[in-house]
Parts: structure tokens; C-alpha cells; sequence
């Protein structure tokens, strides 16, 4: 089946703001659940098939980014934040921040499915978003370790926000 | 659509799995502290973009010699970066920067040309209805493909040469797809000469890696292979006698062993015969027989079942190991195992590696040592090894000491010559004396303090916990050791 043919976005893409976004949520993830629940390969695995599930759901989701980053974003706070209160916590309730987990990653999926079939070249689209990832993933590593959890918190914050900044009009 | 998204399938695949190799590879090679984990990962992701960024920039052609280079290097694995770190070693008589060139040239060659599909097949599709369509087959495919790889890599680590055979099977198929007959032939043919003689070349440039990178004359790989956590080697050298090794990084050897295992359990379990005692780390379960006989009952809790698999093959005679009713194994993560238990101990042993990695580092965090207290009974000690001899207050002993301070009441500091470390017990009322431990030094020490109360706070004056939200020790601590072997 054919789709309907994509409606141009208002929005410019900013791959690369998308990237670190994902990048700092899913390695806030990795951490924030290795560290407050177990380090085992298991929690790695699940995070990561989480993640993987959640971009595949945002491939075949037509709603506006705007939502997706928003859905996710609300994932991400509510996890950390219950994470945020207890150093350690049982194992079991890894499966109830699963679906969070996903939630962060729909952004993923989504974003390319509204971009892509309107860009006219695929690589630099992709390069962007694979370079913005690598630096969310140094920031969010980097920015645990010297700041702590609330730096996990709430840097997502400061790249949704950049992510959903309206565009400068033309002079 | 069903051919690309069996091309991206299969690309997936392999791009999941050589990033895998190339990450275990390089992290054991560079040794395997949490920034050079982050560095291979990192450039594994600046190669990808390169090949995003070249994708419908480059010919078919380019593309498909690219691809074939990339292939013929993959063949050549593992033999290929061992061989090429153990000849630069070997022609500078030590390490240097070239190794992170090496490091740049295999992570380029294996990942670009994967990178490259994506973007390229897109764009083939002009119709946004029709490139939508693409992408979600397309893209879909490669992730599951990206997942597949990964896990296979990882889960086939204890069989290395199975890892290979899969991973060169699946680039095989991807050759016969994309670069036609003659070459997807000629690739196949390389493939099951590359699974037939790849396990040999290996181990051989194992021992090389050893011999000129470990500055181990002599040196003999026993036994190496991939956890999902990390790579553990077993090694006899002249110099070292039997060594395990962690990601390249040693871990212990058989001569220090007896010392380690003397002061961290043997000494307090002499002296306060635990009714009920716990070892966390431990890998290779040297500390099991002597701990279970000199306490009521005895649970080891140890992450990784292949460190347990080559300790009880290289370390502990499995025979010591086979008739102890009170003694428990717990595969499973310390801290989570001391979350959930509802025991509470008289002794706790922490035997764990430097706080190298964050993963290492949560276990030696003030937030561990509050958990390891409310799982105590009043009286109780944790016992732990502070990785080198108590020095400056920024360095790791005096921080853990910090963080014991911080949630004991009562701390007691052993440093000894004959370990070249020293070692540290806490608890809220110590039940054994300064003297007590001075008596039970191991019998071959050549000098031993003992420093408790007054003398300690003062040591360690000014020196800042390791905290779970304060784990910049993990990377400064890294950053100097890579650039003092690099740079």
C-alpha cells in the first residue's frame, strides 16, 4: 500500500539538535537504569530493544514532531525523576520504565518519516542526526559523571526546547 | 521493496556486528576504561557519518570497491588490528599515538561502507509517497538487522570462531545481493577460508599483542574471550606467572592473589567469624573455600558468569569448590543484589576492579556503602581493597575512604607494602583492635600500617566522597592514563 504523499512540515528539521536530543535521553536511559537498578547485559538489552521498538512505532506515525517531542519528553522527566528519588531500586521495576524507554525513542522514527521524503538528499539528513547523536552521547556521559542526575534530568529539557524554538523569519 | 529491505536487512546485520568487534576489540586493545569505551564508540559514530555523508556522493562503483575493501578487512579479523597494534609496539618499543590512527583506519573501514546503503537507496526513490514507503521498510529492516547483529556478536563471545563464521556468513549473502556473481563468489570463497583459519591467526596474534604491547616476553594467551561486559583473557608470562586480564586490563596475577584474598577476607573473617558473610566480585571464587570455612554461611555475588567460568578453569580448583552446602553463587549484579536481599551479614567483601568504568564506579560510591550498612548487623564490617597505596586526597583511596567515613562510624585503614595497596574496613563499632590487625599481616609482609581514628581523618582532610552524582573520577582518572600511554 501506498501512502498518502507527505504534507511538507512547517518546522525546519535541525537533525542535529534531533540527535543530541536522542542521543542524551537514550544514553540517560543506560545509565540512569545500570546505575539505579543493575548493570547487568539484561538491562542493556531491554533498553536498547526498547528503544529500537519505539523508533520502528515513530517510522509509521503521521502526527506533527511537535507531539512526538513532547510525548517523549514527559517520558523521559517521569522515569528520571522516579529514579531520581531512590538510589537503588528493584530489579522488576525495570519492566515499568520499559514503556518509557520506547516512549523517548518514537521521535526517532517520527522524525524521519515526516522529513526524509521531501529532503532532496538523504545522507547529509542522516549524517546530521548520526553526528548530533555522537555529541548527546559525549554530553550525556560527560555531564552525568561531573554533574550528577539532574544533569540526566533535565538536559533533555534544554534540547526540546531547542528542537521546538521557532524558526528566525527571513529578513 | 522486499529486495531493499533484504539489502538493509543484511546491512544492519553487519553493521551491528562490526561495530561490536570493532568496539571489543579496540576497548581490549586500548585497554578498556570508560573513555576509551566512549572513544571507540565514538569514533564507530563519526565513521558511520562519514559514510551517511558520502553515501549519494559516490559512484556505485567507488561504492561497491569500498565495500569489497571493507569485506576483505572483516575477513582478516581479528588477526588484522592485533597484528597491526603488536608491529607498531613492537617498531616504537612501546605505545604511542599511531595506535589511535589504527584505531580511526579500522573503524572507517568497517563502518563507513554499511553507512553508505541507507541514504544511497533512498535516493533512488524521487516520489516522496514512494521514498516514505521505502524508508519505513527500508530503515525498519536495518534497525532490526542493526539489533540482530549486536546481540549476535555479543552473545556468541564465548564462541569466538561462531561469532566469525556468522558475522562472515551474513557479509557473504550481502556480497552475493550487491557486488554481483563474480566477486559475491570470490567473497564467499574468503569467508570460509577466513572461518577456517581465522581462530589460529588469532591467537596468535593474541600472544603478539602480549609480547610487544604488554611488554611480556614470552607472553601465552590461555584463554580469551567476550562477555557481554567485557573481554577476559587468561595469560602465563615469566614475568607475571598466571594474570587475568579485563578488557586488556590487569586485573590480577596469581603471585598477588594469596595477598589480596589474605587481607580483604581472610584477616576479617579470622577475626570475627562471620555467622553470615558475602563476597561481591570475586570472579575468580579464590576467596570461596577459605571464606565458607571460616564462616556460617557464604553467598558470592559476581556479574559476569565468564569470569567465573575461566576462574574456576585457571584459578580455583573446582574440586575446592564442590562440596560446600553453605555456600551460595549469585549471578547477578551486587548492588542489585543487596537492594533485593532481605539477609543481613556480619561480613560484606567488595573485591572489585578501580572504579575505571561508571559500572565499576557505582560500587564504589557512598550511596553502595549506605546500602551495604543497611544490610549489616550491628557489628558488622565491609571490607574492600582501595586499588594503590592511600595517597593525595584527590586521588581514588583517599576519596573511598572519604566515602566509608561518610556512612561508618568506625573505619580502619591496612596499608600494605608486601600488596602495594592498601585495604579498608568499616563498620559502626569495628570488633577487632589496630593490634589485631597488625598481628594478622600476611606472613611474608615487609611492612605494614595500621591507621585508624585521629591519623586517618586527618589524611584524608579535604578529600570528596565518590558519590553517585559525583563520578568525575571515572574519566579524569581515564584521560590520564590514555594520554600518558598515548600521547
Amino acid at each position: 500500500m501506498t501512502p498518502a504523499p507527505p504534507i511538507p512540515p512547517a518546522t525546519p528539521p535541525r537533525p542535529r539538535r534531533l540527535g543530541i536530543h536522542l542521543g542524551l535521553m537514550q544514553f540517560g536511559w543506560l545509565l540512569a537504569l545500570q546505575r539505579g537498578i543493575s548493570a547487568a547485559a539484561l538491562t542493556y538489552a531491554l533498553v536498547l530493544a526498547a528503544w529500537l521498538l519505539g523508533s520502528l512505532v515513530g517510522l509509521w506515525l503521521t502526527g506533527p514532531v511537535r507531539r512526538l517531542v513532547l510525548v517523549g519528553l514527559a517520558a523521559h522527566l517521569g522515569g528520571h525523576a522516579w529514579l531520581l528519588a531512590r538510589d537503588f531500586a528493584p530489579t522488576a521495576t525495570l519492566l515499568l520504565l520499559l514503556p518509557a524507554v520506547a516512549l523517548s525513542a518514537l521521535l526517532g522514527g517520527g522524525f524521519f518519516a515526516r522529513f526524509l521524503p521531501t529532503t532532496d538528499r538523504p545522507g547529509p539528513l542522516f549524517a546530521a542526526e548520526n553526528d548530533g547523536f555522537l555529541l548527546g552521547m559525549l554530553l550525556a556521559v560527560v555531564g552525568y559523571a561531573f554533574l550528577g542526575r539532574w544533569f540526566s534530568l533535565l538536559a533533555p529539557l534544554a534540547t526540546a526546547a531547542l528542537l521546538l524554538a521557532p524558526a528566525r523569519r527571513p529578513a | 521493496m522486499r529486495r531493499l529491505a533484504l539489502v538493509l536487512g543484511l546491512v544492519g546485520v553487519g553493521f551491528g556486528g562490526a561495530q561490536q568487534l570493532l568496539l571489543r576489540e579496540f576497548a581490549t586493545l586500548l585497554y578498556g576504561e570508560e573513555v576509551v569505551l566512549l572513544l571507540v564508540a565514538g569514533v564507530a559514530l563519526a565513521a558511520a557519518s562519514l559514510g551517511y555523508r558520502l553515501g549519494d556522493r559516490w559512484s556505485a562503483r567507488t561504492h561497491q570497491r569500498l565495500l569489497a575493501l571493507a569485506l576483505l578487512v572483516q575477513f582478516a579479523w581479528p588477526a588484522a588490528p592485533r597484528w597491526s597494534v603488536a608491529g607498531l609496539c613492537m617498531l616504537r618499543g612501546g605505545t604511542g599515538p599511531e595506535l589511535l590512527l589504527v584505531l580511526l583506519l579500522f573503524a572507517f573501514l568497517l563502518t563507513s561502507p554499511f553507512a553508505v546503503f541507507l541514504p544511497a537507496l533512498l535516493s533512488h526513490e524521487t516520489d516522496p509517497s514512494r521514498r516514505l514507503t521505502a524508508l519505513r521498510w527500508g530503515y525498519g529492516a536495518e534497525l532490526l538487522g542493526f539489533f540482530v547483529g549486536s546481540a549476535a556478536a555479543i552473545l556468541l563471545g564465548t564462541r569466538p570462531e561462531l561469532r566469525l563464521a556468522f558475522h562472515f556468513t551474513v557479509l557473504a549473502a550481502l556480497a552475493c545481493l550487491v557486488l554481483g556473481r563474480p566477486r559475491g563468489l570470490a567473497c564467499t570463497a574468503l569467508a570460509g577460508l577466513a572461518i577456517s583459519l581465522g581462530p589460529a591467526l588469532a591467537a596468535t596474534g593474541n600472544d603478539a599483542v602480549y609480547h610487544h604491547k604488554h611488554r611480556l616476553p614470552h607472553a601465552h594467551v590461555l584463554a580469551s574471550l567476550d562477555s557481554p561486559y567485557q573481554r577476559i583473557e587468561v595469560v602465563d608470562s615469566d614475568r607475571r606467572g598466571r594474570a587475568l586480564y579485563l578488557d586488556g586490563l590487569r586485573d590480577l596475577d596469581s603471585g598477588e592473589l594469596d595477598i589480596l584474598n589474605h587481607y580483604l577476607g581472610r584477616v576479617p573473617a579470622r577475626l570475627i567469624r562471620p555467622a553470615r558473610a558475602a563476597v561481591l566480585g570475586n570472579g575468580t571464587l579464590s576467596l570461596v573455600p577459605e571464606l565458607a570455612a571460616l564462616s556460617g554461611e557464604l553467598h558470592s555475588v559476581e556479574l559476569d558468569p565468564v569470569v567465573v567460568g575461566l576462574g574456576t578453569r585457571y584459578f580455583t580448583d573446582p574440586r575446592a569448590l564442590a562440596d560446600l552446602p553453605r555456600w551460595q553463587l549469585h549471578l547477578t549484579d551486587g548492588k542489585a543484589f543487596l537492594a533485593a536481599t532481605d539477609l543481613r551479614f556480619d561480613l560484606i567483601v567488595v573485591d572489585l576492579p578501580s572504579p575505571l568504568t561508571l559500572g565499576e564506579a557505582y560500587l564504589h560510591t557512598r550511596e553502595f556503602y549506605a546500602l551495604c550498612a543497611a544490610r549489616m548487623n550491628p557489628g558488622g564490617v565491609l571490607a574492600i581493597q582501595l586499588s594503590g597505596r592511600l595517597g593525595g586526597r584527590r586521588r581514588i583511596p583517599a576519596r573511598l575512604i572519604a566515602g566509608l567515613s561518610a556512612e561508618f562510624a568506625d573505619v580502619a585503614v591496612v596499608d600494605s607494602e608486601l600488596g602495594d595497596r592498601a585495604f579498608a574496613f568499616a563498620s559502626d563499632a569495628l570488633p577487632f583492635t589496630p593490634d589485631q590487625l597488625r598481628s594478622a599481616a600476611h606472613p611474608q609482609e615487609r611492612a605494614i600500617d595500621v591507621i585508624h581514628g585521629q591519623p586517618l581523618a586527618d589524611k584524608i582532610a579535604g578529600a570528596a566522597p565518590i558519590s553517585l552524582d559525583d563520578l568525575d573520577v571515572v574519566l579524569r582518572r581515564g584521560s590520564e592514563r590514555l594520554l600518558e600511554r598515548h600521547l
